[in-house]
């Protein structure tokens, strides 16, 4: 296998314990650190297709996935075992309203493992569309990245005699309606085994989907320059003044609990995740606020089902092997829609032949209720079943949610339920003129018509009870548009996000308007175009571009505190004390000042040598949990009057202050270390066996009894120089009593809230939404709505004092916010309580609680970090 | 006379047309009799063959009871090995077969990928629940600030609005759940609808089998 800078390449890795695969197969067992030339989120249409041609001209690639890596024999053509492998949410994807399912893939290769292997070019007019709205693809591009992609992927006409009878409704029933335009579709399928299960992956290979053409291609090279990580979720984009340096995220098992950690170093980024996890990543992030997710296409459509007298065995063969053309964006007359009064030249739709197996078939009979259902799948072998497909305008969103969740917002205006209307009218016409005894359509008012004067009547339904109709999708795309400016585009026309020098965004997001047929052929050459373009410009463009060394909070010997107990021991182990007792020795006073306490504003290290402070593992278990956000300890070393070294041990929140005293020893089964034996009773039924592995961290070992060799209870890391995120209540004081107070301006944004207890902070518990409102009489204010918990919602408005911000909500005199801040992006903050002689009394707060003696208050210490502007966000907080 | 017809299309492990195979037909009779010869016939340069036959190749008193032979297909090379037989098919009118000449190397030991979906759909799942409730919060300030009784009023009737619609859709989709659940679980009905289902193994990883599609059809495609 080749390497690239020192890693493995040409293997597919992932958290599934999978045997005799296809392709090199690996396990990670651990966080990942790794860098490469590209990296490519996203592994479907698009992303395979970049992935390949950048490794193939020499490129180093790593391809995520957050799907698990399955191919052919895994496919077992059963619906309940593959829709959970192989469909995002295991086909339970909606828009928010619950209304409209969305199909998409999740897993190596995406939606293309999923589809029925439609391919259409990208129709000319909608090149000729996109090409008045900025975007810059020549034609002699499209015409030769459109032939590439369809010479790998194999393409060609579906035979005669591979006509199913479904297949043959609809061409008879065009011949039958005088419809002009009809024809057998293309596929990119092989001497297909017509089994009919394409939607939940093809058992035998013959689909060439992106898995056994482009990946399968890059990876069988003699020396591939491309790996691949299933299973991994990235979450975060690591970026400054224009460059990305990073990803970072998360290996899930199939309970979604992560893992591992991972971080990718990279020259440049392509987000190949498909039109809505895309979106949702730039926006969490903070990228393209604006822009991002706006005008979501989904070509919604429905399916119209015709129920016969004989039989016609709709799932034996190609589901998906006929198109009507007359009235979409492929047409090549306007008769058929002058006859049907199509007034509208933007209402197009195409009618596709489809067939599905039978628990997909049973979703798309869901409009009677149960009993009415089980008397129509009955029927199952009797019915002919096509659909159609809007070409809708840019009329979706994907937003967050108050909580940073992605929400898919759709209402079909008018023109598309006129074009899904239609569609209606016309499939029903043809049904019943092929003799359908009833038609069956997935409006919930009136899923059934038993004869042809009905229609009008379903057609009024359609358009005046929009809410009763269940929609289907399978091609999201737009949203993050390529244009010429920011302002109403994400990417300009290499897919480049505007403002960013190495941050791409290429998959059917970037399709300026829907594209009006089946897209993945569109997405590939897009890809394709995308990928010649970056080769070409790499040499001038990117190849100079720094390559960040950040190893995000991935676990590793330098920073400990992010190790999960079995690598941390695995470090102890293998690591070695490098220094004598004398380095544990911590600064003469134990009160904050400038001389043991810096914060490194670039990288938000915090330098604290009053103590060390003791870090668990990040994996620990319940006992240690619950020890989370109560415990930790510190130790202090201080050096006396003689040569010998004293030592403390405090756990946080409780009265202990345990003596001990370290020594250096040669100890049986450690070699060299500081053995750290505890003075009184009943702490010295303990000892810890302690490494230095450099001037800030220490590894350690605790164990109950003596003599030993004692039992060993736990492994630590202790650190005096750690990140922000590990901050001490101590610090969060400090830190706040040396910044000063924000603009007023600065502050307009959402932010996530964290408390800080001493060991370690919280989880996001609160969201604040700053903006500008007026009073009662006119004059400007801050304002801030806030949701805690995801439980409680309000307003606070914001006063400029002194030397901070101040928040006050309706709880008035009782509890109040002080704000300042770190820089434009942190702010930190306290949830002041009313003053109270009791307070007095308590000698420190427990857990997130800190008390303020010079106040007699206690209040919450807490980070607010920036997450975006309030144009990535569905609704206002609260 | 009733005619019956056999067809399909043999490809090879490498997914090219088999071409020049002899597939013979043979009606499934009891130990004791040898089975009913139906015919034989060659595939063509696209690897389709057809054969048709009637009655008479397989009346006999095992087939008077419901008139459907037990259909099996033998594939040969031209050196007459043979390279497959299928399993058995019954039709009153046409089976269609399609068959890739691969089979499997089994490995008992093979992981199964399914095992675990029963938990991966019930993650899922509760981020399709969380939906539902997610703008559904406690807003202090309409307990306390300006017209409560309007606010509570105007931000009740949307709340029940966009929740009525969602919790409707979602019903809807119980519906389904509920319904297909109990269709699954009676494996007869699934039987008496005709439904073909699965052409492979549970777990094709772990046992041998052969490539073969089964299409039966029980009448002739009369929408002309």
């Amino acid at each position: 296998m080749a390497k690239a800078g020192g890693v493995q390449m040409g293997i597919i890795y992932g958290t599934e314990k999978l045997t005799d695969r296809n392709e090199k197969y690996e396990v990670i067992e651990s966080d990942i650190v790794k860098r490469a030339d590209v990296c490519i989120i996203g592994s479907g249409a698009a992303g395979a297709v970049l992935a390949k041609e950048l490794a193939e001209t020499g490129r180093s690639v790593i391809l995520i996935e957050k799907g698990g890596y399955y191919e052919g024999k895994d496919m077992n053509q059963r619906e309940l075992d593959m829709m959970p492998l192989l469909w995002k949410n295991a086909g339970f994807n909606f828009a928010d309203n619950l209304r409209i399912a969305i199909a998409q893939g999740c897993c190596l290769g995406g939606s293309t493992i999923i589809n029925d292997a439609v391919c259409f070019d990208t129709p000319q007019k909608v090149r000729d569309q996109w090409k008045d709205m900025g975007v810059n693809f020549t034609d002699e591009e499209w015409g030769y990245h459109t032939d590439r992609v369809n010479k790998i992927l194999h393409v060609t006409e579906v035979a005669e005699g591979e006509l199913n009878r479904n297949n043959l409704m609809l061409k008879v029933g065009a011949e039958k309606l005088g419809l002009r335009n009809h024809n057998k579709n293309f596929r990119n399928c092989v001497n297909c085994m017509q089994c009919g299960f394409c939607h939940i992956g093809c058992h035998y290979e013959t689909k060439q989907n992106v898995l056994v053409t482009y990946i399968h291609s890059a990876l069988s090279k003699p020396d591939p320059a491309m790996k691949i990580y299933c299973n991994c979720n990235i979450e975060k984009i690591i970026f400054r003044n224009g460059i990305v340096e990073g990803v970072q995220g998360s290996f899930i098992d199939i309970d979604r609990t992560k893992l591992y950690r991972v971080r990718i170093n990279a020259k440049i980024f392509v987000l190949s995740a498909g039109a809505i996890a895309s979106s949702k990543l730039l926006l969490q992030n903070g990228i393209a606020q604006n822009t991002a997710g706006l005008g979501l296409c989904l070509h919604p459509g429905v399916e119209v089902i015709g129920d016969f007298d004989y039989e016609i065995k709709g799932n034996q063969g190609i589901p998906m092997a006929y198109t009507v053309h007359d009235f979409g964006v492929t047409r090549n007359t306007e008769l058929t829609r002058e006859e049907y009064n199509v007034d509208d030249n933007t209402d197009e739709f195409l009618i596709e032949s489809i067939f599905l197996p039978l628990f997909q078939f049973s979703v798309a009979l869901s409009a009677g209720g149960i009993a009415e259902h089980r008397r129509l799948i009955q029927r199952f072998n009797n019915y002919a079943m096509a659909g159609i497909v809007v070409r809708d305008d840019n009329i979706g969103r994907v937003a967050l949610t108050s909580t940073g969740r992605a929400s898919v917002s759709y209402e079909p205006s008018q023109k598309e339920l006129k074009a899904i209307a239609k569609g209606v009218e016309v499939l029903a016409k043809m049904w019943f003129a092929l003799g359908a005894r009833r038609v069956i359509n997935s409006h919930r008012a009136m899923p059934i018509i038993e004869k042809e004067e009905d229609i009008p009547r379903l057609l009024e339904k359609i358009l005046g009870d929009p809410k009763n109709l269940l929609l289907g999708s399978a091609h999201p795309q737009s949203g993050n548009k390529i244009g010429n400016t920011p302002s109403d585009s994400v990417v300009d026309s290499n897919c480049r996000v505007h403002g960013f020098k190495n941050l791409f965004v290429c998959d059917a997001s970037v399709f300026p308007t829907s594209v009006g047929v089946n897209p993945q052929i569109s997405v590939m050459t897009v890809a394709s175009m995308v990928a010649s373009r970056i080769i070409k410009d790499w040499d001038n463009s990117y190849s100079n571009l720094p390559l960040s060394g950040g190893q995000g909070n991935t676990c590793s010997i330098t920073q400990p505190m992010y190790c999960p107990n079995i690598e941390l021991s695995e470090f102890f182990e293998s690591s070695k004390t490098r220094f004598d007792t004398s380095m544990l020795v911590n600064s003469q006073t134990d009160k904050l000042d400038d001389s043991n306490w810096k914060l490194d504003p670039e990288s938000l290290m915090i330098y604290n040598n009053t103590h060390w402070k003791g870090i668990y593992s990040r994996d620990s278990n319940i006992q240690n949990t619950l020890l989370l956000y109560f415990g930790g300890f510190w130790k202090r070393f201080t050096k006396g009057d003689t040569s010998d070294i004293a030592g403390t041990t405090h756990p946080f929140e409780s009265p202990v202050f345990a003596k001990n005293r370290p020594t250096e020893k040669e100890l049986e089964g450690f070699g060299k270390v500081i053995l750290l034996e505890y003075e009184d009773f009943p702490f010295n039924q303990f000892y810890d066996v302690l490494k230095i592995v450099d001037e800030n961290t220490v590894l350690g070992k605790a164990f109950l009894g003596t003599p030993r060799p004692g039992r060993e209870i736990l492994t630590f890391s202790m650190s005096r120089k750690y990140p922000f995120e590990f901050m001490t209540e101590e610090d969060h004081e400090l830190l706040y009593s040396k910044m000063k107070k924000p603009s007023l301006e600065s502050m307009v944004g959402i932010w996530t809230g964290r408390l800080i207890s001493d060991s370690m902070w919280s989880d996001t518990v609160f969201w604040f939404r700053y903006y500008f409102d007026y009073d009662d009489k006119g004059g400007k204010i801050l304002k801030n709505d806030y949701v805690f918990g995801n439980a409680l919602a309000g307003s606070a408005v914001v006063t400029d004092k002194e030397d901070h911000l101040e928040m006050r909500d309706l709880t008035g005199d009782f509890f109040h916010d002080e704000i300042r801040r770190v820089n434009d992006d942190i702010l930190v903050g306290k949830y002041y309580s009313k003053e109270s002689f009791i307070t007095r009394w308590l000698p420190q707060g427990p857990s997130f609680l800190h008390v303020d003696k010079s106040r007699g208050s206690v209040y919450l210490p807490y980070v607010l970090k920036r997450i975006g502007d309030e144009s990535a966000y569905r609704n206002r907080v609260g | 006379m009733e005619t019956f017809e056999l067809k399909g299309k043999l490809i090879s492990r490498e997914q090219v047309p088999a071409v020049g195979l002899h597939v013979e037909a043979f009606d499934k009779d009891p130990v004791l009799k040898p089975d009913d010869d139906l015919g034989k016939t060659n595939t063509d340069s696209n690897g389709f063959f057809v054969m048709r036959f009637d009655k008479s190749k397989f009346n006999d008193f095992w087939e008077t009871l419901d008139g459907t032979p037990d259909i099996y297909l033998v594939v040969r090379d031209d050196k007459e090995r043979q390279l497959l037989e299928t399993g058995e098919a019954k039709t009153k009118r046409e089976i269609e077969y399609h068959i890739r000449l691969d089979r499997n190397v089994p490995n008992p030991e093979a992981a199964d990928p399914y095992s675990g979906n029963a938990r991966r759909m019930l993650n899922m799942l509760a981020e399709v629940g969380e939906l539902i409730g997610i703008e559904n919060r406690i807003n202090l300030d309409l307990l306390n600030n300006g017209d409560p009784t309007g606010e509570i009023k105007k931000d009740l009737s949307n709340f029940i609005n966009g929740y009525e619609d969602r919790r409707n859709n979602f019903d809807q989709f119980i519906a389904i759940l509920t319904s297909l659940t109990g269709f699954l679980a009676e494996e007869s009905r699934v039987g008496n609808i005709g439904y073909d289902g699965a052409q492979v193994p549970k777990l094709p990883r772990r046992v041998p089998y052969d490539q073969v599609i089964i299409w039966p059809r029980q009448e002739e495609f009369k929408w002309a």
